[in-house]
């Protein structure tokens, strides 16, 4: 009897350790609103493009703007889908705007333009997923 | 006998009065009264709804709704009565159950998130003083607003124009849904409008849209409240309130104080003071009640510790133990306090309580706090620049012509301001900790608040300013002033240290009188926050942030100088070394 009790007190200990270490990470982690966030779609409306960003953490509506960042160019035109859905947001960008911005740039949100706050990540841009 | 005895008796009644006098708190002897205290009239309160497509601003990629809420005097007897015009900020727009969401108009289930019921607290007291009280519902402008490249601020003036409009029918002819309640009844000459964050930047942008149309509404008063200030509007002749919540998590580098900084020597006659409320503890959200967890089921935060990374540990504004912040309740009494003060004391008439604003009168019981900070700017009239500290030549030469002098300051240059000045005063901090200088979204390359970077490393220091001939009579000033901040990014101030100096005057015959600051403002706080047990200089906290509020100091103070011969005025930092402060605008002012 004692060796399976001394095996489910290693697992415990194992188990206790890893409660802990995910609480030490949970605990310390930068409690900025990352989620998981996505480049929904890329896509031409007229003389413009539209870039629709998901996040699994709902967009607050703020006053202080709210900005794509891709690579070190800003963008600040954007809306909510027609459903009004806080998960997504759609930036507009003018065709000048598109041709100026390249894949490989790195992809962010966030608000403010200088002090950004609540700044989260997309990944890099892929130009050949417009229209796709 | 009898007469010796009335004699004694008058003389202890008046002892025992002078006694009672003395023990009584210093805001018990002569402060104004409080005006937030609710007025002797009825209330009624109503809202008109023409639709949520009912009006679609010129030029604004959809149709927004007309409706509002009214509060006024029940029975409307008398009258006409000055009108109050409120106007909400950004945020979600429609909601079912708990959740949010940003749209217009709102498709069944979903409602629409009532944000202009949100002041519904302080309507209700100012109705009861007499005022008519609208407050404009915009979330058809929210839910657009970022398509525009204005953020919807002509909008935002158009729609408050659009209801002024109606409320000149109802106060001619008459209309639905009030019939002729209203008729002769408002005084549209005589308008205060008041607008919270986007709203704050829209009643601003709407005093310029009504000037534009030859003001056809007489607007006496315009109170942005934790506004944005994305272009830069400045506006003149028209005095101006804002009031800044020091741990503001939505619009957290308090860019409305170029609203107030702006507009001081903008127009050279400008008829109008102009003021700023700095509440400490208090965040962006917690003015509106809709806006405020548990008063709303949804879309409702507390914006700081919602939106700043680790805004709970800040020792300020956070929720640990010992943070400064205010409950919703004590925030929102600080708008109270200060609102009607301003609406009260500029539409009202009642000048009694301009010492609240001028920061002479500590806040009043309704605001639940004492920790508010002001910032006053006389009227053109009511005011001698002494040094604006405009232009690097103001470091020698002042705005009145006089030679300005330092002993023993470094840094003494200017920061801030137009070039060739640095843009920034704070090296190595953020905007959010430096609003003064924070850059506007849509006006980019306007620079900001030009500032005196004074530090001192011994007692001996001293800032001097000489009143040329002509100007040294400033006996008809009530106070000398200038506006200042503790510099936290300098480490010859202590942190959690306030600081202190000494102000000299001396006159024609050489004769000075010097007063403490400490002993007449607060101002000199050393500016709080930062996380618990770290270096209070380290980001990522919005605070602390320098904010210049004014040191007033009445001229009564100086005793056995002629004022109507008045020389020079001294700064001496004799009190506290070493130090650094940011200053501006040294003036003697009524």
């Amino acid at each position: 009897m004692a060796p399976p009790t001394q095996a489910r007190s290693a697992r415990g200990r194992v188990s206790s350790l890893a409660l802990v270490a995910l609480a030490c990470l949970v605990f310390f982690a930068p409690a900025t609103a990352q989620g998981n966030n996505t480049i929904k779609s890329i896509t031409t409306v007229g003389q413009t493009v539209e870039i629709t960003v998901n996040s699994t953490i709902q967009f607050d509506v703020r006053d202080e703007l709210v900005v794509l960042m891709i690579g070190d160019q800003e963008f600040t035109t954007s809306r909510s889908p027609e459903d009004g859905n806080l998960n997504e947001l759609i930036f507009v960008l003018t065709l000048d705007q598109w041709n100026q911005v390249a894949t490989g740039d790195p992809v962010s949100v966030q608000y403010g333009e200088d002090d950004a706050s609540d700044q989260r990540n997309f990944g890099t841009l892929d130009k050949s997923l417009l229209n796709k | 006998m009898t007469s010796i005895r009335r004699l004694i008796s008058l003389v202890v009644l008046l002892l025992c009065a002078l006694i009672f006098w003395t023990a009584l708190p210093a805001g018990a002897q002569g402060d104004p009264p409080d005006p937030a205290t609710p007025g002797p009239l009825a209330v009624t309160r109503a809202e008109y709804n023409f639709g949520d497509t009912a009006f679609t601003p010129p030029g604004f990629p959809g149709p927004v709704e007309v409706r509002a809420s009214v509060h006024f005097p029940t029975g409307l007897s008398g009258g006409p009565f000055p009108l109050l015009v409120f106007l909400h900020g950004r945020h979600a727009t429609c909601f079912v159950g708990g959740a949010a969401f940003l749209q217009w108009p709102c498709p069944p289930p979903r409602e629409s998130i009532p944000s202009f019921q949100g002041y519904d607290y302080l309507a209700e007291i100012l109705a009861s003083r007499g005022y008519i009280v609208l407050s404009i519902s915009a979330n058809g402008i929210n839910a657009r607003d970022n398509q525009v490249p204005d953020l919807g601020m002509l909008a935002r003036a158009q729609l408050i124009q659009h209801h002024l409009e109606l409320w000149k029918t109802f106060n001619s002819t008459g209309g639905a849904p009030f019939g002729t309640q209203f008729v002769g009844k408002v005084n549209l000459n005589n308008i205060g409008t008041m607008g919270h964050s986007r709203g704050g930047e829209g009643v601003v942008r709407h005093f310029v849209f009504n000037a534009s149309l030859g003001s056809p509404f007489g607007i006496r008063a315009v109170l942005p409240l934790a506004p944005v200030d994305f272009s830069r509007p400045v506006i003149n002749n028209v005095p101006l309130e804002v009031v800044l919540p020091y741990c503001d998590g939505d619009v957290s580098n308090l860019q409305g104080v170029h609203f107030f900084d702006d507009a001081r020597n903008n127009v050279a006659s400008d008829t109008a003071p102009k003021h700023t409320i700095l509440v400490m503890g208090a965040n962006h959200n917690f003015f509106n009640t809709i806006w405020t967890p548990e008063l709303f089921p949804a879309g409702t935060a507390d914006d700081w510790l919602a939106f700043v990374t680790d805004g709970s540990e800040d020792q300020q504004c956070g929720r640990k133990q010992q943070s400064q912040r205010l409950s919703p309740e004590e925030q929102r009494g600080t708008l109270l306090a200060y609102a009607t003060a301003f609406f009260r004391n500029y539409i009202g008439g009642e000048t009694q309580f301009f010492p609240f604003l001028q920061g002479d009168a500590p806040p009043p019981p309704s605001a639940m706090t004492d920790q508010i900070h002001v910032s006053y700017h006389a009227a053109a009239a009511a005011r001698r620049d002494v040094n604006r500290l405009l232009t690097a030549a103001n470091l020698t030469t002042n705005t009145l012509g006089g030679a300005a002098a330092e002993t023993g300051i470094t840094p003494y240059d200017l920061c801030g301001g137009e070039v060739p000045e640095p843009r920034f005063c704070l090296i190595g901090q953020p905007n959010s900790r430096q609003p003064h200088t924070s850059p506007s979204a849509r006006a980019q390359t306007k620079r900001g608040l030009s500032q005196l970077r004074a530090g001192w490393s011994d007692t001996a220091a001293s800032y001097h300013n000489d009143l040329p001939a002509g100007q040294r009579d400033v006996s008809g000033f009530t106070a000398v002033q200038f506006r200042a901040s503790v510099n936290f990014n300098d480490s010859r101030n202590s942190i959690g240290v306030p600081q202190n100096l000494s102000v000299t005057l001396t006159d024609g015959t050489g004769h000075s009188s010097t007063v403490r600051v400490s002993d007449f403002s607060t101002a000199l706080f050393f500016p709080p926050g930062g996380k618990f047990g770290a270096a209070v200089v380290v980001p990522p906290f919005p605070v602390p942030k320098v904010f210049l509020n004014t040191v007033r100091i009445p001229l009564t103070a100086f005793t056995g100088v002629n004022l109507t011969h008045i020389r020079s005025v001294e700064f001496r930092f004799d009190q506290s070394a070493p130090g650094a402060l940011l200053i501006s605008d040294l003036a003697f002012a009524n």
